[in-house]
This record gives C-alpha cells, structure tokens and sequence, in this order.
C-alpha cells in the first residue's frame, strides 16, 4: 500500500470523538426546535389561485359577485347602449347614429345661469 | 413504537418522526449522524473548536428543515455533507490553513509510546497537507478518501459531474503526496512506500 493511502485508510478508520458537552448542546437545539414552535410541523400548502383571490378582494365572494355583474353591465350597455343613451362605440366605428343637438343652449336650466346686474 | 426499533430506521424516516415531535428520533440521528459532520467539519478545517461550532449548526439546520424534507427524494447525508461544506467554505474564506512546516515536530518519544506518537503525527501531517489543498480538492479528497463516499454520491455533494468528482481527487492526491513527500521516514513510512 502506497504510503498516502495508507495514512488516508488511517484517518477513514479513525474513531472520531466528540468534544465534551457537543451532544447534549445539539439534542438541546433539537428539542427548542420542537417546543420553540410547538410541534414542527410542515408549512402549509402553498393556496391556489382561488384562495389567493379571496385574500385580496374586498367584500369577499360576494364582493366579487356584485363586480363581476357590475362588469357585465357596463360592458353589454357599450355593445348595445339604449336609444336615450350616446354611442360612443358606434360614433367611433361609424355604425351608429351621432346625435347632435342642433338647439339653444340653456344654461340657465341647469342653474348655470350667470347673475348679471 | 419501540425505542429499540429506531436504529433500524432510515435517516429519512427518523427525520419524519422529529418532525412529529418524537424526541428520540432525534437522539437516534444525533448518534448517527453527529459524528460524520463533526469528523468531516474538522477534515475541512482543520480546526476542532470551529469544526464544533460548524457541526452543531449544521445539525440546527437539520432539526429545522426536517418539517419540509420530501422522503425520497435525496440523502439526508448529502444534504448534510453540503451543508457542513457550504459553512466550512465561509469560515476558510475568513482565513487560510496552518502551513506544513509550522506543525509542531513531535517530541522525543518516551519507550512504548513511540508508535501512538507516531500515529498522531502522521494525522497532523495529513491534516496539514489537506488544509494547503484548494478547497474543492479537499472536499472531495475528504469525501471520497476518508467518509468513504463513492462518486456519484460526491458528484451530488459537490453538485459537479463525476469526471470533474475523479479530476479533483485525482489532483488533490497528487498534491497530498508531493506535500508529503519529504516526510515518510519521519512518519514511518520507508522510501519504498511511494505515493
């Protein structure tokens, strides 16, 4: 046996002794470790989308009902917005009427009216 | 369960049960497990006291991760080994090794004590000669030469291939011997024994 393996077996079969006192003080950090926190126990599972939603939105589920139906309304009156209503959309794709008012404006009907002497 | 029946068990279901709050798995995997970081800690630093506190961390690390460790997946022992690397390599960036040459030589030896004297002393020649290597050539000198591991275990230690696992060993012997060279009739080596 060459003279380096040698002193290599001699260390791999060499008893390794613990410093006095190194046990108990990890044993010590074990049982912190398990009464620091209670028992261990494993983290909880990372929550889904759904769960991460939920956290986020105000009102909760039905918070989140009323702005989805909030949302539907407001989209389907800018695809199809009642006769008394301007269309915006149709005015930009020219597919609707542009109403115009053509008249006198009154801004005294709307209490705009200026007080002069 | 039986308290004898732990030593039967693997590190993987012993950490399992610590993670239930059985305090005996962890006694069982302190006595398993406490002396390979400890004796490998030393190896790579060559320093008892630091190898002390690098072994109780590395084990601290253990008992907290324990709750997340996924069976099956990985050696509790590689995880071990790379933890107690990864703290040995920040303290040996903080300083260097001890030189060969400023090893104490042994004192004259009494009758009868002469070959304890000189296993001692050819331990502190290893030791030394270990900590003039680079730090990756003596990891997986330690590893592969003295903890016994085989390659591919090393190759996950490290996180390296296994060519790069036989590179390094194959380096780090060649220097141990030429750092040894001049000292094998001092250790009780005669100049026959070559390598």
């Amino acid at each position: 046996m060459k003279a380096l393996d040698a002193l290599l077996h001699e260390a791999a079969v060499e008893d390794v002794r613990l410093p006095d006192g190194l046990t108990a003080r990890v044993l010590a950090d074990a049982r912190d470790v398990q009464t620091g926190r209670g028992k261990v126990v494993a983290k909880p599972q990372r929550e889904g989308f759904f769960a991460r939603l939920q956290a986020i939105m105000p009102g909760g589920w039905p918070g989140a009902g009323a702005l989805v139906a909030a949302t539907c309304a407001g989209f389907w009156i800018g695809i199809s917005p009642p006769a008394a209503l301007p269309d915006p959309g149709g005015a930009l794709f020219e597919t609707g009427t542009v109403t115009t008012w053509d008249g006198p404006v009154d801004l005294a009907g709307f209490g705009w009216a200026v007080e002069e002497e | 369960m039986p308290r004898d029946d732990f030593a039967s068990l693997s590190d993987d279901a012993l950490l399992l049960i610590f993670a239930q709050g059985d305090d005996q798995a962890s006694r069982t995997l302190t006595a398993r497990l406490l002396p390979r970081v400890y004796g490998h800690a030393k190896r790579l630093l060559g320093d008892a006291a630091e190898a002390e506190d690098v072994a109780q961390e590395a084990m601290l690390r253990l008992w907290r991760m324990a709750p997340d460790w996924r069976q099956g997946e990985a050696k509790v022992t590689t995880w071990l080994y790379r933890v107690t690397a990864n703290l040995c390599t920040d303290r040996l960036r903080r300083r260097r090794g001890t030189a060969l040459d400023e090893i104490a030589e042994p004192a004259d030896p009494a009758p009868g004590v002469l070959a304890q004297m000189q296993t001692r002393a050819r331990g502190e020649a290893l030791q030394a000669a270990l900590d003039l290597l680079p730090d990756r050539q003596r990891q997986a000198v330690v590893l592969r030469h003295i903890e016994g591991l085989s390659n591919p275990e090393i190759s996950a230690v490290m996180d390296i291939s296994a060519r790069a696992v036989e590179s390094l060993t194959a380096r780090g012997k060649g220097t141990l011997t030429a750092l040894l060279a001049g000292r094998r009739p001092e250790l009780g080596y005669s100049d026959d024994d070559t390598g």
